[in-house]
This record gives C-alpha cells, sequence and structure tokens, in this order.
C-alpha cells in the first residue's frame, strides 16, 4: 500500500511537478503583489482638481442647441479648463470636447498636451521619456487612438492617453507585465492569457490531482505508521 | 540535507495539504465546469436614457453644491438628474462620494424604494415576484468587496435571484443567484479568503502560498534525489544475493538487477521491510546487516549509530544489491 503510494506519487509528480512548482510560484507572485498596485492605481494621484460650478459660461442647453444628440454627457476639468466631453450618436459617437467656457469645440489632444496630462498626473519620481502615437481599439471594437507616454522609472510606468478625450485610459509598469506571464504560466495559456477552459490546464489538473491525492496518502500512511508504533 | 528536506516536505505537506487539494479541486472546476457566462438568465437591460433636448434644465452653474470634480448628466427611467462626483474611486465598489440632483427643477434627489422596485422588476426577464427593496449598507455578504450602500431587491424564484441596485440612482449594480453564489463561493475557497475580504492580497493566502512554494521546491529536489537512488536496471545482467534470517535457518538465493535497492528487490520477493516511508530513506526503519565494509550513505549516517555501522547495520533501502552478496535479516 505505502510502496504504491510511494510509486505513483513519484511518478505523477514526474509528470506535473514542474507545474506545480511554476503554480506556487506564480500564486505567490500573483498573491504578494497587491492587484490595485499591479493595476498601476497608485501611478496617478487619486486627487483631482476641483471644477468651479461659477466657471461654466456655457450652458448645458447651448450645448444641446449645437449637439442636439449628445449622450454620455460629462463635464470635467482637463488641462486647466472646464470642458463638456460626450459622445454624438451622429459622429459614430465620436468623443468631442467643447470647453464650458467658451463653448468653442477643442481639437483633439496633441502630443504635448498628453504630457502635460501625464505628467500632472503621475506620482512617481521619473522624468518622462517619451510621447508616442498609438492606435488600438476600444470595447466595441472603434478604432481609438491614443498617446503612449512613458517615464524613466525603474517599473517603465506607461500612461495611455485617449487622443478624443484626454483621459488616461490605461496604466502600464513592469509589474504588470510580469504578472501578466505569471498568470499565463498559472493557467498555463501561454498565447494570450484569456483561456482558462484549456485542455492543456485540464490534462495536468486532473494529474495533479492524482499526484497531490497519492502524496496526502502517502502522508496519512506514514503518520499512522506512527502512530501505531507508539502506541504498542 | 535531503533527510532535512524530506522532514520539511512532509510537515508542510500536512500544513498545506487540504489547501493544496482545495486550490486544485477548484482550479478543476474554473476550468472545465463554471460557465459564468451562464448563471443569471434572467438578466435584461433597462433603458434609462430618453432625449435630452426639448427638457428645460436647471442651470449647472446655479446647482447649490460644493465644486465637484467633476459632473455627469445621467438618467433613471427616462429622467435626467446631474451627479457630482467628489472623488474618482478607481473602481465603483470603492467608496463614492457623490451628490444627485433633480435636472429639472435643481433640487437635491435620491431614488425612491417605489422606483426602485420598479427598475428591478424591468431589469429581471423572470416570472417570479419580486420582495420589497431593502437598503444594506456594507459589508454586504453576496458582495464583499463593495464599500457602498447598495439596495437589495430580492426574487421569489428557484435560484434565489437578487438584484443590487445603486442607493443614489437605482441602476443596477449587480446580479447574483445561486449560481453565482456557488462560483463566488469556489473563488472564496481558491483566494483562501475565509475572512470575506473580497481579495486574495492577504496574509493567510501568502504564508499558504510560501509554504507550498517550499513544498514544491522541496519535492522537486527529493524527486532529482531519488531518480539516481532507485533507478532500475536496463542491462539485463543479474546479481545474486543470499538472504539469511535471524527468524530462521533457512538461506534463500535472490537474482535481481545490480543497481536495484535492496529494499526493493525484497519487495519483489514479497518481503517487505518495515517501512513508513516506502523506501525513501528518510524514516530509518528498514534496518538489515550488510558486510561491515558495505557503503555507507548520508541517510544511513542519520538514522544510525557509528556502532551500528561498524557492525554491518544498513537501511535496505540505501543499499544497491550489486553492492552486497550476503545479507541477514532481523
Amino acid at each position: 500500500m505505502i510502496k504504491t503510494a510511494r510509486t505513483s506519487h513519484k511518478w505523477l509528480m514526474r509528470f506535473t511537478g514542474l507545474q506545480f512548482i511554476l503554480w506556487a510560484l506564480t500564486g505567490l507572485y500573483m498573491v504578494c503583489m497587491d492587484i490595485h498596485f499591479i493595476h498601476g492605481e497608485s501611478l496617478t494621484r487619486a486627487e483631482a482638481q476641483t471644477l468651479p460650478l461659477s466657471d461654466i459660461r456655457f450652458s448645458l442647453a447651448e450645448l444641446l442647441q449645437v449637439y442636439p444628440d449628445a449622450s454620455n454627457i460629462e463635464l470635467v476639468t482637463l488641462l486647466n479648463q472646464p470642458v463638456y466631453r460626450f459622445r454624438s450618436a451622429s459622429g459614430q459617437r465620436r468623443i468631442h470636447l467643447i470647453s464650458a467656457r467658451s463653448g468653442l469645440p477643442q481639437s483633439e489632444i496633441t502630443a504635448n498636451q498628453a504630457s502635460t496630462i501625464a505628467t500632472a498626473a503621475y506620482t512617481g519620481n521619473g522624468e518622462l521619456v517619451s510621447v508616442n502615437p498609438l492606435i488600438s481599439r476600444d470595447a466595441r471594437g472603434q478604432l481609438r487612438p491614443l498617446w503612449v507616454v512613458t517615464f524613466s522609472d525603474a517599473a517603465s510606468s506607461t500612461l495611455y492617453i485617449e487622443q478624443q478625450s484626454g483621459r488616461i485610459i490605461r496604466h502600464r509598469h513592469n509589474y504588470w507585465y510580469l504578472f501578466d506571464w505569471m498568470w499565463r504560466l498559472h493557467i498555463m495559456d501561454y498565447d494570450d492569457g484569456e483561456n482558462v477552459a484549456n485542455p492543456l490546464l485540464l490534462i495536468l489538473s486532473v494529474a495533479g490531482l492524482f499526484a497531490a491525492l497519492s502524496g496526502a496518502l502517502l502522508l496519512i500512511l506514514r503518520l499512522t505508521a506512527h502512530s501505531v508504533r507508539s502506541t504498542s | 540535507m535531503r533527510l532535512v528536506i524530506a522532514l520539511w516536505h512532509k510537515w508542510l505537506a500536512l500544513i498545506v495539504g487540504i489547501q493544496l487539494l482545495i486550490w486544485l479541486g477548484t482550479g478543476l472546476y474554473f476550468n472545465s465546469l463554471m460557465d459564468s457566462a451562464a448563471n443569471i438568465t434572467t438578466r435584461q437591460a433597462v433603458q434609462h436614457e430618453a432625449y435630452l433636448p426639448g427638457i428645460d434644465l436647471f442651470p449647472l452653474n446655479q446647482l447649490q453644491a460644493p465644486a465637484p470634480i467633476a459632473a455627469k448628466v445621467i438618467w433613471v427611467l427616462g429622467n435626467p438628474y446631474y451627479a457630482l462626483y467628489y472623488n474618482q474611486p478607481s473602481h465603483n465598489y470603492f467608496k463614492q462620494e457623490r451628490l444627485l440632483f433633480d435636472a429639472r427643477s435643481g433640487k437635491s434627489w435620491q431614488i425612491t424604494p417605489a422606483l426602485v422596485s420598479r427598475i428591478a422588476s424591468l431589469a429581471y426577464s423572470g416570472d417570479a415576484s419580486a420582495q420589497q427593496p431593502r437598503l444594506l449598507s456594507p459589508p454586504i455578504e453576496d458582495l464583499p468587496r463593495q464599500q457602498n450602500p447598495l439596495w437589495q431587491v430580492n426574487f421569489n424564484d428557484d435560484l434565489h435571484t437578487s438584484v443590487y441596485l445603486d442607493a443614489l440612482t437605482g441602476h443596477v449594480v449587480k446580479y447574483t443567484n445561486d449560481n453565482q453564489r456557488f462560483d463566488d463561493l469556489m473563488f472564496t475557497l481558491h483566494f483562501m479568503d475565509y475572512t470575506g475580504t473580497g481579495s486574495f492580497n492577504h496574509w493567510l493566502i501568502i504564508a499558504f502560498a510560501t509554504m507550498t512554494a517550499i513544498l514544491s521546491l522541496s519535492g522537486g529536489y527529493l524527486l532529482l534525489k531519488r531518480s539516481v537512488i532507485t533507478k532500475s536496471s536496463k542491462t539485463g545482467s543479474h546479481h545474486t544475493l543470499q538472504v539469511s534470517s535471524t527468524s530462521s535457518p533457512e538461506i534463500m538465493t535472490l537474482t535481481t538487477p545490480p543497481d536495484t535497492s535492496i529494499f526493493n528487490a525484497l519487495a519483489r520477493q514479497a518481503i517487505h521491510l518495515p517501512s513508513e516511508c516506502g523506501g525513501g530513506g528518510t524514516c530509518g526503519k528498514c534496518i538489515l546487516r550488510c558486510s561491515p565494509d558495505a557503503p555507507v550513505s548520508e541517510a544511513e549516517r542519520f538514522h544510525l549509530s557509528s556502532d551500528q555501522l561498524k557492525a554491518g547495520y544498513r537501511l535496505g533501502c540505501q543499499q544497491l544489491a550489486g553492492d552486497n552478496k550476503t545479507i541477514s535479516l532481523l
């Protein structure tokens, strides 16, 4: 019995052992690193400039006369001035920025403005290294031009700023990329880490479960052997 | 060294063993049994938004409110409201500081229980009836991460569906039912979140993950070391071993590949030496007597006294058959 338990534990672990080590080490990294830190939430400051409502000289009613199909309307401070930010159905849901002081449309965020926005929000101690354009797609699959602003800190902190809205939509640093790889190794999906239900993980989990159960049996046999001996 | 590691391996396995099986079991569940998209089939989108032009709006700059960080026009069942934001939490479940105003009158506004009931019914496509809305303060059992008060509307269906709605706006924040609660339980087990923090960054799981990392690395080390001792012969050459016993006068002759351990060679003849570890060199129970000049392993030096070693006592699992001509069972 004990020999069978030992032999199966040994052979199953020869097959799954490396993945056990990877599960343990990647899991350890993921539980040790605060998930909000990994998401880069600490890369930008939480406090923001307040927006005195009396500053609004171009009213919502006036805005609606020009953009009757405006939706998701919000009022924010962008580059030190209050702006209306909204989508318009007729403009293929593109995002508009209109000054709430003058009512003038604001052009898309330039590289210079993006570095101003990023530097103002950034909490780290690195210097701004580069501002590069990037075209990505949003959740609806629409093209979304971005500015990629990189800082010179040890984690290569990078902020992604949406050109249409001036919003910081993504925070990245090396810990995030490392976490992403830990996750892929943990769920054994090496291409994009999006599929937990992959057959490789299934095979290793089942084999791993048997490997662990044989180990548990071995442990029980050894511990009970002890107690039998000490009571006799 | 190996024996110390084997000891650690055993005791760490005892501590983390059950959780390790839980990790594997729940991991297998996430891999092949969980289908979160199919958990809640009675979910239904609520159309809140209507057409803004033509509505007589109260001017934002005349609102009686402290300067916010941002303001939004939001909709509740076809009526517009101004939401003023005083913080910018990175997740909606973090504490939110907001004020809400009726966009027509400019007066402070908050959803009523009657409207919450209406929205919950619109958000639910099943046939079951709804119970009265209840305003819950965190911690909310179904939603451990949530730091804001929420309305809870329970439906009298088999799956005990609950709809959670924003305390101020009545917008649906979350659905749950018994399917979802079961998945949540699996995550609670996988993340060892037995205190209900809603997170996997806590000391208990860090402690267990550290011990599991040591457990698996020590296992890897033992596997590599043991592979050397117990590798079986493929050469086909055979070695003859004389086995005597203190309890019987008979002498048995045993033919075996020379690089098999005596422990395993005897086991093949149905002679089982006493053992707790099954021939791993960690328990020190499979003592037998060899020639005094038989090689001495680290495990034997650990388990046997120097007098015993001088007298030829050895461990069956540490001796290769090929190194011995005669052995004596005790």
